[in-house]
């Protein structure tokens, strides 16, 4: 009982003054659903990092035994002069045509999505930030 | 009269494409920047068209895409901004 009183302390304390990690972290949970439903044991992130680089991470569990399927991790870093993307820390490559404009429209939606579902004055309710 | 060359030379392209509007297919040819600047000596008509090439048109949509990108960037970092000052 006092853990649980001190558990749930601790997170109204931590409420209280997000870190920039924290609404991140909150943020990456939003931007990895707006790729639609994910397989079972699949667990997706998008984000915007605390930069000018935008991630997206993909791993695969079994669910039976918990072993890693796959895992990767997509940086798209903007720069002037294009969108330079790399997997996991490799081959570089600025992109153009339908991944652009994918990227361009999953930001549109993330931006949408976390001002109505985190940032919304009206909608705020500081629970969200740590219980997603 | 101004040629139509004259007239978007503020776009600073360095290659030009003139365009003969009645029959696209035949006439269509890519000048180089010297015949370009012999061209826009000579009186155009207007049966011809101004069409910027293809390379700086890429250059055009992807500065201005970027630029669209950074400023959702930008924001999204400002709501950050907003409820970390909210919350302090």
């Amino acid at each position: 009982m006092i853990r649980s009183f001190l558990s749930r302390a601790v997170k109204l304390v931590s409420l209280a003054k997000p870190s920039i990690e924290s609404l991140i972290d909150s943020e990456s949970k939003i931007g990895g659903q707006i790729f639609g439903h994910a397989s079972r044991g699949v667990t997706r992130r998008f984000f915007l990092d605390d930069g000018d680089s935008w991630f997206y991470s993909e791993k695969a569990v079994d669910t039976t035994n918990g072993r890693v399927l796959y895992s990767f991790t997509i940086r798209y870093e903007i720069l002037p002069q294009g969108v330079l993307k790399s997997v996991d820390g490799r081959g570089h490559v600025f992109i153009t045509g339908i991944e652009l404009a994918h990227l361009k429209q999953a930001i549109k939606v993330y931006k949408r999505r976390i001002k109505e579902e985190l940032y919304s004055p009206k909608e705020t309710k500081p629970f969200q930030l740590v219980n997603q | 009269m101004a040629s139509k060359f004259q007239q978007h030379q503020g776009f600073g392209v360095d290659a030009i494409q003139w365009r003969s509007q009645p029959d696209q297919q035949s006439s269509e040819r890519t000048y180089n920047r010297t015949e370009v600047l012999d061209l826009a000596n000579q009186d155009v008509t207007e049966s011809y068209e101004f069409v910027a090439s293809p390379v700086n048109e890429a250059e055009e949509i992807i500065s201005a895409e970027m630029a669209e990108l950074m400023a959702d960037d930008a924001e999204i970092r400002q709501m950050r901004q907003e409820m970390l000052e909210g919350a302090a």
